[in-house]
């Protein structure tokens, strides 16, 4: 260049134009892989080389006379539009200093657009300016490769914010126009294989208006060979680089469609089929118009290149409505979910899940910012490489990886799996959860892999606490010494424990009643029947068993058999209560010779002093009266100790009742015969006297009555009366005593029938437990015990018993 | 006067039986004692009484056993058994051993002479 400039130099400036230009080496200029063209001070082009020519799209020289601005639009960097005056070269005929600029020029002929970076230099001989020299560095595939990568880049970027297919490819269009087209359209395969217009964007909202109009009013021919439907049968591209009104005339039929055609000044239209996963899913149409720009067959591939992604939004896009569907059944989701209109990507963000694409050959992997998330990565700074992946996977868990995903390949098949991430090591664990697809090139070979990851930490660490849940639980049921069972609804034993083995034999997957009855004998046989009955009715029964080990080994178990403790499955647990048992044995037998040896002696006293009073008789009459009050005295340390071992009978639960059926009104008639004589200072009067046969415990319910009855004597003042009444309905017995005695204040009446209570008595006698006995011995026979009671006016005890005992 | 009823007691506290004896008497039945189950079957071989008196808690064979025996024997089944015992929680064994009916110890003499009058045929 420098050589050029010095050549050029040493021409007078008076030399004609021609003169000037054949004087240069057209072979070195044409040779040079920059575009040069000269000006001379009118700022007309005289010279241009080969380069230069195509960089500008032409072969012949611009005419000399009409500003290059005719031919082109020039936009700066910044896409303002350049007048002739804003030029490079116009500026250096005016300052005379060298001029940069990067320009983008639009060939208004051919709508071809070329970018480069323009340097122009005064051509200055003995100080005196003779024309301008352009030096023209095609930028045109750089710039299309750069506004294509960062299309692609803004692409992703954009898309997976939302994961509605119909959202997403709106999106696209919309990043479409106008740098790529300024028309977009998508049609989507509607289940009746037709084509729906699901997209159609144009910079301008009243064309758009006027396109769809025109779509509603002429939509297209499904059966046709050309346009949407064409490409969507052959799945092939429709290319038509210019589209002049001869070829609108000539074609369309209608005059008025012809019309709005004309309106919409289409100039250049490329259709593209979406395929993926070699299923068609519709197409996709590019089209230029008012821009006059055209496509060429290199934009062609770059236009695949969209329709392949478009492709994957859609197919994806239906994957993903899937998945929705999956996590809208957890409830919390659904609810905010409702809560959110971009209710995909809060299904996404919330589920803290991502999508990545990897191409295999290229080994490029894409994954939305929500994956770069979920696996400790701060947004955008994944390198996009299997390697970095597998870099960020748990040590341990990356050989897994690696096979689930080379198995996927060779089969073809979908894969879904579970790994760790290497930040965690040493940590809480985290849990990522991958599912794919691989996709297939038209030939079968598998090209790319594309899924879903998701943060399911959350999970594992709950499916963690279950078996733990379940360790513990195992390590529990083997450890105690209960004996358990898990069986099926239908008995069948499923499981049994360590205690259980080492009491019985039982085989799994058989009956368990069949295979304990041999333990039991006939009674407990029943019994463990009847349990299993009720648990099948209840839900849960309890029962008491003795097992039969050896002739002279016997063992008791508690029962507790819990229905669908688990689902489906019963737990049955055998509580070995043999020691308790002998214990308790222990205690009942202690307890049967404490009666013994407590009364027995009482006994004996009683009858010396019967013996002794028919003697007295005949001697001095002071020993009869005495004679009779020490038998009153034994009467009462008698009562002193019924009372007593009633209350630890009781409290064992092991007062057994004799049920007879008895007249009501003789067997009250004679009792209260016998109670007068008891109390002799009082009147007992019996004010009503129902007759009916009941089911009771005569001994017992006298006690209660003789109770009752003495009570009030105890309470009230001699010579006044107590007053007996029963009365019978149909379904209770019922007695009342009341007495004219001092009454109770309210305040005692709730602790009454409470064990060792004694009411207000002060310098009463007794141990007050009377009335608890009195009130279990009710409550036994299924009855119940009531007191009405005022402070001076006496009280009234009654006590109603079932008709019909179950007892 | 008519034929005086016999009694038998079975009863292994001998003062207990001895006192008992003397009470019955005065009142004018005939009573006659044994100290356990094998005493009795050797009585019976000479005597069939009008009425059983049994304590429950006997050396060898209990009060229940013996009743339930008794209500097997074709000679003695429908002879009345009044069972008593220190222990009171047995009334219902009793009952159910077939026992016409139960006196707790320390017993009161005057209901039990009329139970025993109730149950002589």
């Amino acid at each position: 260049m420098e050589n050029v400039l010095i050549k050029q130099n040493s021409y007078s400036q008076t030399t004609s134009d021609s003169n000037l230009t054949r004087n240069f080496s057209e072979v070195i200029l044409s040779s040079l892989p920059h575009g040069i063209t000269i000006l001379n001070t009118k700022g007309q082009i005289i010279f241009a080389n080969k380069a230069a020519k195509k960089i500008l799209y032409t072969t012949r020289l611009p005419q000399k006379s009409k500003p290059i601005v005719n031919n082109y639009e020039i936009y700066d960097e910044k896409g303002t539009k350049l007048l002739q005056k804003d030029l490079p070269s116009q500026k250096v005929l005016l300052t005379k200093k060298p001029q940069e600029r990067v320009l983008r020029f639009w060939h208004k002929e051919y709508g071809i657009e070329t970018w480069s970076q323009v340097t122009s230099q005064p051509l200055i001989e003995n100080g005196v300016m003779i024309g301008v020299i352009n030096v023209f560095h095609d930028l045109t595939t750089l710039k299309k490769t750069e506004s294509r990568i960062a299309f692609l880049n803004s692409l992703s970027e954009k898309l997976t914010s939302s994961l509605h297919y119909e959202i997403r490819l709106k999106k696209l269009a919309e990043q479409i126009v106008p740098l790529i087209a300024d028309w977009c359209a998508i049609d989507m395969i509607n289940s009746e294989g037709k084509l729906d217009r699901v997209v159609i964007s144009h910079k301008d909202k009243q064309k758009i208006k006027l396109a769809q109009k025109m779509h509603k009013q002429f939509p297209p021919d499904p059966l046709s060979m050309t346009g949407t439907y064409g490409v969507l049968h052959s799945g092939k591209v429709e290319f038509h680089p210019k589209i002049t009104e001869q070829m609108i005339n000539k074609n369309v039929p209608d005059l008025k469609m012809k019309k709005m055609l004309k309106k919409l000044q289409l100039s250049s239209v490329v259709i593209l089929p979406l395929i993926s996963r070699n299923k068609k899913l519709g197409v996709i149409t590019f089209a230029h118009s008012e821009s006059r720009r055209q496509y060429q067959q290199d934009d062609i591939s770059f236009l695949k290149n969209i329709a392949t992604k478009a492709a994957l939004l859609c197919d994806n896009g239906k994957m993903y409505t899937t998945v929705v569907k999956t996590l809208k059944d957890q409830k919390k989701i659904e609810t905010r979910l409702r809560e959110n209109k971009d209710t995909l990507n809060l299904a996404l963000s919330a589920s803290r899940m991502g999508v990545w694409d990897w191409e295999k050959e290229s080994d490029t992997l894409i994954w939305t910012e929500q994956l770069e998330i979920i696996h400790g990565l701060s947004p955008k700074t994944f390198k996009g490489t299997f390697s970095h992946f597998l870099s960020l996977i748990h040590p341990e868990d990356i050989k897994r990886v690696k096979k689930e995903l080379a198995l996927a390949i060779r089969e073809r098949k979908n894969f879904e799996m579970e790994y760790r991430l290497r930040s965690a090591v040493n940590q809480h664990e985290r849990w990522i959860y991958s599912t794919g697809e691989v996709l297939l090139n038209a030939k079968g070979k598998p090209v790319r892999l594309t899924g879903i990851g998701m943060d399911i930490t959350e999970r594992k660490n709950y499916e963690n606490e279950i078996l733990n849940r379940e360790k513990k639980f195992r390590s529990i049921y083997n450890s105690v010494t209960e004996a358990m069972f898990i069986t099926d609804t239908d008995g069948i034993v499923r499981d049994i424990n360590a205690g259980a083995e080492k009491i019985f034999s039982i085989k799994i997957g058989e009956p368990l009643i069949t295979q304990i009855q041999s333990f039991l004998d006939d009674e407990s046989n029943n019994t463990f029947t009847a349990c299993l009955e009720e648990l099948n009715s209840k839900g849960v029964s309890q029962c008491e068993l003795t097992l039969s080990q050896s002739v002279d080994k016997k063992l008791y178990f508690d029962v507790l058999c819990k229905k669908n403790f688990i689902p489906d499955k019963n737990l049955i647990v055998l509580r070995d209560i043999t020691d308790l048992t002998h214990e308790a044995k222990r205690r009942e037998h202690f307890l049967s010779i404490a009666s013994h040896e407590l009364r027995s002696p009482l006994a004996n006293i009683k009858i010396y002093l019967e013996l002794l009073k028919k003697f007295s008789k005949t001697g001095n009459p002071k020993a009869f009266e005495y004679i009779t009050k020490a038998e009153q005295k034994v009467d009462m340390v008698t009562k002193l100790i019924n009372d007593l071992l009633d209350v630890t009978r009781i409290r064992e639960g092991k007062l057994d009742l004799y049920f007879e059926f008895t007249e009501t009104k003789s067997y009250i008639q004679n009792l209260i015969k016998d109670l007068q004589l008891v109390v002799p200072q009082h009147t007992i009067i019996i004010e009503k006297l129902a007759n009916e046969t009941v089911m009771i415990d005569r001994i017992r319910i006298a006690q209660v009555i003789t109770n009752l009855v003495t009570n009030a004597a105890k309470y009230s003042e001699p010579g006044t009366t107590i007053h007996i009444s029963s009365t019978i309905n149909k379904k209770y017995f019922q007695v009342s005593i009341r007495d004219r005695g001092i009454g109770l204040s309210e305040k005692y009446l709730p602790n009454l029938f409470v064990l060792y209570n004694q009411g207000t008595s002060t310098n009463k006698s007794g141990l007050g437990l009377g009335l608890y006995i009195s009130k279990q011995i009710i409550n036994q026979h299924g009855g119940k015990m009531t007191v009405k009671s005022t402070i001076e006016n006496g009280s009234t005890f009654t006590f109603s018993l079932p008709r019909e005992t179950t007892l | 006067m008519t034929q005086q009823k016999s009694i038998l007691i079975i009863e292994d506290d001998e003062t207990y039986a001895e006192l008992l004896e003397l009470l019955l008497e005065e009142k004018g039945f005939e009573v006659d004692i044994a100290h356990n189950g094998q005493e009795m079957c050797q009585k019976l071989r000479h005597n069939t009484p009008n009425l059983f008196v049994i304590d429950y808690n006997l050396p060898g064979t209990s009060g229940t056993t013996i009743t339930k025996r008794i209500r097997q024997n074709v000679i003695l089944k429908n002879l009345p058994v009044i069972m008593v015992s220190a222990n009171h929680d047995i009334r219902k064994k009793a009952m159910e051993s077939g026992s016409d009916y139960f006196f707790a110890k320390p017993i009161s003499f005057q209901p039990f002479v009329s139970k025993i009058t109730e149950l002589l045929p």
